[in-house]
Protein backbone atom coordinates (compact mmCIF):
# COMPACT_ATOMS: atom_id res chain seq x y z
CA UNK A 1 0.00 0.00 0.00
CA UNK A 2 1.60 3.05 -0.76
CA UNK A 3 0.68 6.98 -2.06
CA UNK A 4 1.75 8.12 -4.99
CA UNK A 5 1.84 12.08 -4.96
CA UNK A 6 2.85 15.07 -7.12
CA UNK A 7 2.84 18.78 -6.55
CA UNK A 8 1.76 20.97 -9.71
CA UNK A 9 0.41 18.46 -11.83
CA UNK A 10 0.72 20.16 -15.53
CA UNK A 11 -1.63 20.13 -17.03
CA UNK A 12 -2.33 16.90 -19.92
CA UNK A 13 -1.51 17.45 -23.63
CA UNK A 14 -4.18 19.12 -25.09
CA UNK A 15 -6.89 16.98 -26.06
CA UNK A 16 -6.05 13.75 -24.79
CA UNK A 17 -6.34 11.94 -21.57
CA UNK A 18 -4.53 8.37 -22.24
CA UNK A 19 -7.00 5.78 -20.01
CA UNK A 20 -6.73 2.58 -21.33
CA UNK A 21 -5.34 0.67 -24.61
CA UNK A 22 -5.21 2.08 -28.11
CA UNK A 23 -5.93 5.57 -29.23
CA UNK A 24 -6.82 8.04 -26.12
CA UNK A 25 -10.43 7.67 -25.00
CA UNK A 26 -13.11 10.50 -24.65
CA UNK A 27 -13.34 11.85 -21.51
CA UNK A 28 -16.19 9.86 -19.41
CA UNK A 29 -19.42 12.30 -18.76
CA UNK A 30 -20.89 11.94 -15.52
CA UNK A 31 -24.22 10.64 -17.22
CA UNK A 32 -24.48 6.91 -17.58
CA UNK A 33 -24.70 3.88 -15.48
CA UNK A 34 -22.39 3.56 -12.77
CA UNK A 35 -20.19 0.33 -12.96
CA UNK A 36 -20.84 -2.34 -10.40
CA UNK A 37 -19.00 -1.20 -7.28
CA UNK A 38 -18.80 -3.74 -4.34
CA UNK A 39 -20.62 -2.69 -0.85
CA UNK A 40 -17.60 -2.00 1.13
CA UNK A 41 -16.36 0.58 -1.69
CA UNK A 42 -20.12 2.03 -1.82
CA UNK A 43 -20.11 2.06 2.53
CA UNK A 44 -16.48 3.99 2.48
CA UNK A 45 -18.06 6.69 0.17
CA UNK A 46 -21.61 6.52 1.62
CA UNK A 47 -19.77 7.67 5.27
CA UNK A 48 -18.12 10.09 3.17
CA UNK A 49 -21.30 12.00 2.70
CA UNK A 50 -22.40 10.81 -0.53
CA UNK A 51 -26.11 9.86 -1.09
CA UNK A 52 -25.59 8.63 -4.37
CA UNK A 53 -23.57 5.76 -2.74
CA UNK A 54 -26.16 5.08 -0.24
CA UNK A 55 -28.97 5.01 -3.01
CA UNK A 56 -27.46 2.35 -4.51
CA UNK A 57 -26.86 0.35 -1.25
CA UNK A 58 -30.58 0.63 -0.88
CA UNK A 59 -31.73 -0.52 -4.05
CA UNK A 60 -29.32 -3.19 -4.33
CA UNK A 61 -30.51 -4.59 -0.85
CA UNK A 62 -34.12 -3.50 -0.17
CA UNK A 63 -35.73 -6.57 -1.71
CA UNK A 64 -34.45 -9.17 1.18
CA UNK A 65 -34.94 -6.94 3.38
CA UNK A 66 -38.46 -5.77 2.42
CA UNK A 67 -39.69 -9.71 2.15
CA UNK A 68 -38.09 -9.86 5.70
CA UNK A 69 -40.67 -7.17 6.55
CA UNK A 70 -43.56 -8.44 5.11
CA UNK A 71 -43.25 -12.08 6.34
CA UNK A 72 -42.81 -10.58 10.02
CA UNK A 73 -45.37 -7.80 9.84
CA UNK A 74 -47.91 -9.26 7.79
CA UNK A 75 -48.86 -5.93 6.10
CA UNK A 76 -46.95 -4.63 3.09
CA UNK A 77 -47.32 -0.96 4.05
CA UNK A 78 -46.14 -1.38 7.61
CA UNK A 79 -42.99 -3.06 6.15
CA UNK A 80 -42.36 -0.18 3.85
CA UNK A 81 -42.60 2.13 6.77
CA UNK A 82 -40.13 -0.09 8.82
CA UNK A 83 -37.62 -0.66 6.16
CA UNK A 84 -37.70 3.43 4.88
CA UNK A 85 -37.03 4.27 8.33
CA UNK A 86 -34.13 1.74 8.89
CA UNK A 87 -32.28 2.99 5.72
CA UNK A 88 -32.54 6.26 7.19
CA UNK A 89 -31.70 5.32 10.61
CA UNK A 90 -28.59 3.24 8.93
CA UNK A 91 -27.52 6.42 7.04
CA UNK A 92 -27.90 8.66 10.04
CA UNK A 93 -25.58 5.85 11.73
CA UNK A 94 -23.24 5.36 9.15
CA UNK A 95 -20.49 6.53 11.28
CA UNK A 96 -21.20 3.63 13.67
CA UNK A 97 -20.85 1.27 10.91
CA UNK A 98 -17.34 -0.37 11.88
CA UNK A 99 -17.69 -2.38 8.38
CA UNK A 100 -16.21 -5.76 9.93
CA UNK A 101 -19.72 -6.86 9.43
CA UNK A 102 -21.82 -7.07 6.27
CA UNK A 103 -23.76 -3.95 4.94
CA UNK A 104 -26.42 -6.61 4.68
CA UNK A 105 -25.94 -8.23 8.27
CA UNK A 106 -25.89 -5.01 9.71
CA UNK A 107 -29.50 -3.89 8.02
CA UNK A 108 -31.09 -7.58 8.73
CA UNK A 109 -30.19 -6.50 12.06
CA UNK A 110 -31.65 -3.28 12.12
CA UNK A 111 -34.97 -4.69 10.22
CA UNK A 112 -35.43 -7.33 12.25
CA UNK A 113 -35.19 -5.29 15.49
CA UNK A 114 -37.80 -2.37 14.14
CA UNK A 115 -40.09 -4.82 12.57
CA UNK A 116 -40.11 -6.69 16.26
CA UNK A 117 -40.47 -3.27 17.86
CA UNK A 118 -43.50 -2.25 15.74
CA UNK A 119 -45.32 -6.59 16.21
CA UNK A 120 -45.29 -5.83 20.08
CA UNK A 121 -46.54 -2.45 20.03
CA UNK A 122 -49.36 -3.48 18.18
CA UNK A 123 -53.17 -3.14 19.82
CA UNK A 124 -54.46 -6.43 19.94
CA UNK A 125 -57.28 -5.51 17.70
CA UNK A 126 -56.37 -5.42 14.08
CA UNK A 127 -58.06 -3.72 11.01
CA UNK A 128 -59.99 -5.72 8.78
CA UNK A 129 -57.37 -5.11 5.38
CA UNK A 130 -59.63 -4.56 2.22
CA UNK A 131 -56.38 -4.48 -0.03
CA UNK A 132 -56.49 -7.56 -2.19
CA UNK A 133 -52.50 -6.75 -2.79
CA UNK A 134 -51.62 -6.81 0.75
CA UNK A 135 -50.76 -10.69 2.46
CA UNK A 136 -53.47 -10.54 4.68
CA UNK A 137 -52.23 -12.62 7.82
CA UNK A 138 -53.72 -9.92 10.21
CA UNK A 139 -56.23 -12.75 11.18
CA UNK A 140 -58.58 -11.16 8.56
CA UNK A 141 -60.26 -13.07 5.78
CA UNK A 142 -58.02 -15.11 3.46
CA UNK A 143 -57.18 -13.57 -0.06
CA UNK A 144 -59.87 -15.37 -2.48
CA UNK A 145 -57.89 -17.83 -4.05
CA UNK A 146 -59.67 -21.33 -4.57
CA UNK A 147 -56.32 -22.76 -5.68
CA UNK A 148 -55.36 -25.35 -3.01
CA UNK A 149 -51.91 -24.69 -2.64
CA UNK A 150 -52.88 -20.77 -2.39
CA UNK A 151 -55.10 -21.87 0.39
CA UNK A 152 -52.12 -23.70 1.77
CA UNK A 153 -50.19 -20.54 1.81
CA UNK A 154 -52.83 -18.40 3.49
CA UNK A 155 -53.08 -21.18 6.13
CA UNK A 156 -49.29 -21.03 6.60
CA UNK A 157 -48.78 -17.12 7.09
CA UNK A 158 -52.34 -17.22 9.06
CA UNK A 159 -50.03 -19.62 11.77
CA UNK A 160 -46.90 -17.32 11.44
CA UNK A 161 -49.14 -14.27 12.71
CA UNK A 162 -50.45 -16.67 15.79
CA UNK A 163 -46.88 -16.60 16.86
CA UNK A 164 -45.41 -14.71 19.20
CA UNK A 165 -42.83 -12.04 16.86
CA UNK A 166 -39.67 -13.23 18.57
CA UNK A 167 -40.69 -17.01 17.58
CA UNK A 168 -41.84 -15.54 14.07
CA UNK A 169 -38.86 -13.57 13.79
CA UNK A 170 -36.54 -16.75 14.63
CA UNK A 171 -37.99 -18.99 12.42
CA UNK A 172 -38.28 -16.66 9.21
CA UNK A 173 -34.62 -15.99 9.16
CA UNK A 174 -33.67 -19.56 9.09
CA UNK A 175 -36.37 -20.68 7.27
CA UNK A 176 -36.58 -18.31 4.76
CA UNK A 177 -33.83 -16.31 4.83
CA UNK A 178 -31.44 -19.73 5.61
CA UNK A 179 -29.25 -17.14 7.91
CA UNK A 180 -27.74 -19.74 10.06
CA UNK A 181 -28.37 -20.31 14.75
CA UNK A 182 -25.16 -17.91 14.98
CA UNK A 183 -25.81 -15.13 12.26
CA UNK A 184 -29.79 -15.29 13.46
CA UNK A 185 -28.13 -14.66 17.63
CA UNK A 186 -26.14 -11.92 16.45
CA UNK A 187 -29.40 -10.26 14.89
CA UNK A 188 -31.64 -10.45 17.71
CA UNK A 189 -29.67 -10.28 20.44
CA UNK A 190 -29.81 -13.69 22.27
CA UNK A 191 -27.46 -17.00 22.72
CA UNK A 192 -27.70 -19.38 19.63
CA UNK A 193 -28.95 -21.76 22.04
CA UNK A 194 -32.17 -19.29 22.43
CA UNK A 195 -32.10 -19.46 18.81
CA UNK A 196 -32.23 -22.99 18.77
CA UNK A 197 -35.15 -23.30 21.01
CA UNK A 198 -37.09 -20.27 20.00
CA UNK A 199 -36.66 -22.12 16.02
CA UNK A 200 -38.13 -25.25 17.58
CA UNK A 201 -41.03 -24.08 19.07
CA UNK A 202 -42.42 -21.78 15.98
CA UNK A 203 -41.65 -25.35 13.69
CA UNK A 204 -43.54 -27.30 16.20
CA UNK A 205 -46.43 -24.60 16.55
CA UNK A 206 -46.68 -24.07 12.74
CA UNK A 207 -46.77 -28.28 12.40
CA UNK A 208 -49.81 -28.02 14.69
CA UNK A 209 -51.75 -25.22 12.69
CA UNK A 210 -51.04 -27.18 9.68
CA UNK A 211 -52.01 -30.21 10.91
CA UNK A 212 -55.32 -29.76 8.90
CA UNK A 213 -53.12 -29.56 5.29
CA UNK A 214 -51.03 -32.96 5.74
CA UNK B 1 -46.16 -8.98 30.17
CA UNK B 2 -46.21 -12.39 31.59
CA UNK B 3 -42.02 -13.02 31.67
CA UNK B 4 -41.02 -16.06 30.12
CA UNK B 5 -39.34 -18.92 31.49
CA UNK B 6 -36.36 -20.70 29.80
CA UNK B 7 -38.44 -23.76 29.39
CA UNK B 8 -35.57 -26.55 28.44
CA UNK B 9 -36.32 -28.12 24.90
CA UNK B 10 -38.38 -31.28 24.96
CA UNK B 11 -37.77 -34.59 25.16
CA UNK B 12 -39.15 -37.04 23.48
CA UNK B 13 -40.43 -40.17 25.09
CA UNK B 14 -37.14 -42.00 23.40
CA UNK B 15 -34.72 -39.70 24.88
CA UNK B 16 -33.99 -37.88 22.37
CA UNK B 17 -33.84 -34.37 21.39
CA UNK B 18 -36.82 -33.44 19.63
CA UNK B 19 -34.95 -30.28 18.39
CA UNK B 20 -32.20 -32.16 16.78
CA UNK B 21 -34.49 -34.64 15.78
CA UNK B 22 -36.16 -31.81 13.66
CA UNK B 23 -32.58 -30.65 12.34
CA UNK B 24 -31.68 -34.24 11.12
CA UNK B 25 -35.00 -34.22 9.22
CA UNK B 26 -34.51 -31.07 7.33
CA UNK B 27 -30.66 -31.79 6.62
CA UNK B 28 -31.89 -35.44 5.46
CA UNK B 29 -29.72 -37.11 7.62
CA UNK B 30 -31.46 -39.02 10.08
CA UNK B 31 -30.17 -41.82 11.95
CA UNK B 32 -30.82 -45.79 12.45
CA UNK B 33 -33.03 -45.26 15.74
CA UNK B 34 -34.67 -41.65 14.44
CA UNK B 35 -35.63 -44.17 11.02
CA UNK B 36 -37.22 -46.33 12.95
CA UNK B 37 -38.76 -44.98 16.53
CA UNK B 38 -42.24 -43.85 16.57
CA UNK B 39 -42.12 -40.93 18.48
CA UNK B 40 -39.37 -39.56 16.43
CA UNK B 41 -40.93 -40.27 13.73
CA UNK B 42 -43.90 -38.09 14.48
CA UNK B 43 -41.32 -35.44 14.33
CA UNK B 44 -40.13 -35.92 11.04
CA UNK B 45 -43.84 -36.25 10.32
CA UNK B 46 -44.19 -32.44 10.94
CA UNK B 47 -41.12 -31.30 9.75
CA UNK B 48 -42.23 -32.61 6.44
CA UNK B 49 -45.86 -31.29 6.82
CA UNK B 50 -44.48 -28.30 6.64
CA UNK B 51 -41.80 -28.73 4.22
CA UNK B 52 -43.97 -28.12 0.90
CA UNK B 53 -45.71 -25.01 2.28
CA UNK B 54 -42.81 -22.86 3.78
CA UNK B 55 -40.98 -23.50 0.65
CA UNK B 56 -44.04 -21.83 -1.22
CA UNK B 57 -43.05 -18.97 1.26
CA UNK B 58 -39.83 -19.08 0.74
CA UNK B 59 -40.24 -18.70 -3.63
CA UNK B 60 -42.94 -15.94 -3.22
CA UNK B 61 -42.07 -12.79 -5.19
CA UNK B 62 -42.44 -10.07 -2.41
CA UNK B 63 -41.59 -6.78 -4.80
CA UNK B 64 -40.38 -3.82 -2.58
CA UNK B 65 -43.15 -0.59 -4.23
CA UNK B 66 -40.93 2.06 -6.01
CA UNK B 67 -41.70 4.99 -3.77
CA UNK B 68 -39.59 3.10 -0.98
CA UNK B 69 -36.16 4.30 -2.39
CA UNK B 70 -37.84 7.50 -3.20
CA UNK B 71 -39.04 7.54 0.14
CA UNK B 72 -35.67 7.14 1.87
CA UNK B 73 -33.74 9.29 -0.59
CA UNK B 74 -35.77 12.55 -0.39
CA UNK B 75 -35.22 12.27 3.43
CA UNK B 76 -31.34 12.07 3.02
CA UNK B 77 -31.13 14.69 0.51
CA UNK B 78 -33.06 17.16 3.00
CA UNK B 79 -30.83 16.57 5.55
CA UNK B 80 -27.36 17.02 3.36
CA UNK B 81 -25.82 19.85 5.04
CA UNK B 82 -24.64 22.33 2.31
CA UNK B 83 -21.15 22.26 1.79
CA UNK B 84 -19.64 24.09 -0.51
CA UNK B 85 -16.31 24.91 -3.14
CA UNK B 86 -15.48 28.26 -4.55
CA UNK B 87 -15.11 28.20 -8.49
CA UNK B 88 -13.14 30.91 -10.32
CA UNK B 89 -16.18 32.98 -12.50
CA UNK B 90 -15.12 35.64 -13.96
CA UNK B 91 -18.76 37.45 -13.90
CA UNK B 92 -20.00 36.86 -9.90
CA UNK B 93 -19.09 34.28 -7.28
CA UNK B 94 -19.89 30.59 -8.40
CA UNK B 95 -19.66 27.31 -6.06
CA UNK B 96 -19.61 24.12 -6.48
CA UNK B 97 -21.11 21.71 -3.79
CA UNK B 98 -18.49 19.55 -2.07
CA UNK B 99 -20.34 16.05 -2.43
CA UNK B 100 -21.15 16.59 -6.03
CA UNK B 101 -17.67 17.42 -7.22
CA UNK B 102 -16.11 14.47 -5.07
CA UNK B 103 -19.09 11.98 -6.25
CA UNK B 104 -17.98 13.22 -10.15
CA UNK B 105 -13.90 12.21 -9.74
CA UNK B 106 -14.89 9.53 -8.08
CA UNK B 107 -17.42 8.17 -11.66
CA UNK B 108 -14.52 9.78 -13.44
CA UNK B 109 -11.86 7.33 -11.82
CA UNK B 110 -14.10 4.42 -12.09
CA UNK B 111 -14.47 4.37 -15.97
CA UNK B 112 -10.48 3.12 -15.53
CA UNK B 113 -10.43 -0.45 -16.23
CA UNK B 114 -8.54 -1.66 -12.96
CA UNK B 115 -9.57 1.26 -10.81
CA UNK B 116 -12.13 1.95 -8.08
CA UNK B 117 -12.43 4.48 -6.32
CA UNK B 118 -13.19 4.87 -2.87
CA UNK B 119 -12.71 7.82 -0.83
CA UNK B 120 -12.51 11.62 -2.48
CA UNK B 121 -11.61 14.41 -0.53
CA UNK B 122 -11.47 17.77 -1.92
CA UNK B 123 -10.02 20.20 0.50
CA UNK B 124 -9.07 24.03 -0.36
CA UNK B 125 -6.05 25.07 1.49
CA UNK B 126 -6.05 28.57 2.67
CA UNK B 127 -8.99 30.01 1.80
CA UNK B 128 -11.79 31.67 3.18
CA UNK B 129 -14.78 28.97 1.81
CA UNK B 130 -17.71 31.70 3.18
CA UNK B 131 -16.91 34.50 0.89
CA UNK B 132 -14.66 33.27 -1.80
CA UNK B 133 -12.16 35.83 -0.96
CA UNK B 134 -8.45 34.96 -2.05
CA UNK B 135 -5.02 35.85 0.15
CA UNK B 136 -3.97 35.64 -3.40
CA UNK B 137 -2.12 39.21 -3.88
CA UNK B 138 -2.62 39.06 -8.08
CA UNK B 139 -6.65 38.24 -8.06
CA UNK B 140 -6.06 38.08 -11.94
CA UNK B 141 -4.04 35.01 -11.64
CA UNK B 142 -5.07 32.13 -11.09
CA UNK B 143 -6.13 31.77 -7.88
CA UNK B 144 -4.81 28.79 -5.51
CA UNK B 145 -6.74 25.40 -6.59
CA UNK B 146 -7.82 22.56 -4.64
CA UNK B 147 -6.07 19.69 -3.11
CA UNK B 148 -7.44 16.12 -4.07
CA UNK B 149 -7.10 13.23 -1.80
CA UNK B 150 -8.43 10.13 -3.22
CA UNK B 151 -7.99 6.07 -2.35
CA UNK B 152 -8.74 3.94 -4.76
CA UNK B 153 -8.72 -0.14 -5.16
CA UNK B 154 -6.61 -1.39 -7.73
CA UNK B 155 -6.40 -4.83 -9.69
CA UNK B 156 -3.85 -6.90 -8.25
CA UNK B 157 -0.81 -7.37 -10.75
CA UNK B 158 -1.22 -3.84 -11.86
CA UNK B 159 1.92 -1.91 -12.57
CA UNK B 160 0.27 0.11 -8.97
CA UNK B 161 2.72 4.27 -9.83
CA UNK B 162 1.80 4.31 -13.66
CA UNK B 163 -1.81 3.53 -12.70
CA UNK B 164 -1.81 6.26 -10.00
CA UNK B 165 -0.36 8.48 -12.55
CA UNK B 166 -2.78 7.68 -14.97
CA UNK B 167 -5.56 7.98 -12.35
CA UNK B 168 -3.95 11.44 -11.49
CA UNK B 169 -4.27 12.54 -15.34
CA UNK B 170 -7.31 11.39 -15.38
CA UNK B 171 -8.58 13.20 -12.38
CA UNK B 172 -7.26 16.47 -13.07
CA UNK B 173 -8.78 16.69 -16.72
CA UNK B 174 -12.22 15.73 -15.36
CA UNK B 175 -11.79 18.32 -12.62
CA UNK B 176 -10.87 20.75 -15.75
CA UNK B 177 -13.75 19.86 -18.44
CA UNK B 178 -16.84 18.77 -16.33
CA UNK B 179 -16.34 21.03 -13.47
CA UNK B 180 -14.32 24.17 -14.25
CA UNK B 181 -12.27 23.49 -10.98
CA UNK B 182 -8.58 24.03 -10.59
CA UNK B 183 -6.79 21.21 -8.89
CA UNK B 184 -3.40 21.97 -7.50
CA UNK B 185 -2.33 18.62 -6.71
CA UNK B 186 -3.61 15.04 -6.42
CA UNK B 187 -2.68 12.69 -3.91
CA UNK B 188 -3.69 9.21 -4.66
CA UNK B 189 -3.71 6.65 -1.93
CA UNK B 190 -3.91 2.52 -2.87
CA UNK B 191 -6.07 1.28 -0.30
CA UNK B 192 -6.80 -2.01 -0.95
CA UNK B 193 -6.30 -4.69 -4.05
CA UNK B 194 -9.02 -6.90 -5.99
CA UNK B 195 -9.07 -9.89 -8.38
CA UNK B 196 -9.12 -8.55 -11.55
CA UNK B 197 -10.98 -11.74 -12.59
CA UNK B 198 -14.04 -10.85 -10.69
CA UNK B 199 -17.29 -10.70 -12.91
CA UNK B 200 -18.30 -6.93 -13.37
CA UNK B 201 -16.89 -3.96 -14.62
CA UNK B 202 -13.48 -2.63 -13.32
CA UNK B 203 -12.35 -5.89 -12.55
CA UNK B 204 -10.43 -6.37 -15.50
CA UNK B 205 -6.87 -5.77 -15.91
CA UNK B 206 -6.10 -2.85 -18.49
CA UNK B 207 -3.84 -4.29 -20.50
CA UNK B 208 -1.09 -2.03 -21.67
Amino acid sequence: MGGVDTTRVSPPRAGAVNVGPGAPAALPTPVGPAPQVDDATLVVRAREGDPRAFEALVRRHQRPLFGLAVRLLGDRGEAEDAVQESFVAAWRRLADFRGDAAFSSWMYRIVTNRCLGVARRRRPTVPLDTDGQSLTISGTAAPEDTAEAGQRLAALYRALDGLPVGLRACWVLRNIDGLSYIEIAGIVGASPAAVRGRIYRARSKLAEAMRPWR
Amino acid sequence: MAVTRKAALPRLACGRDAAGVWEHAESGRLDDHEQSCPHCQAVVADAAALRASTAELAAEQIDPPASLVERVMSVIWAELPHDYLPLPARYGPARLERSSAAAVLRHATDQMSGVRARSCQITVPGRDEQTGATEHPDAAAAPPGVVVRLSAAMAFGADLPSVAARVQQLVLAAADRLLGLPVDRIDVDVVDVFDPTESGPGGEMSTQ
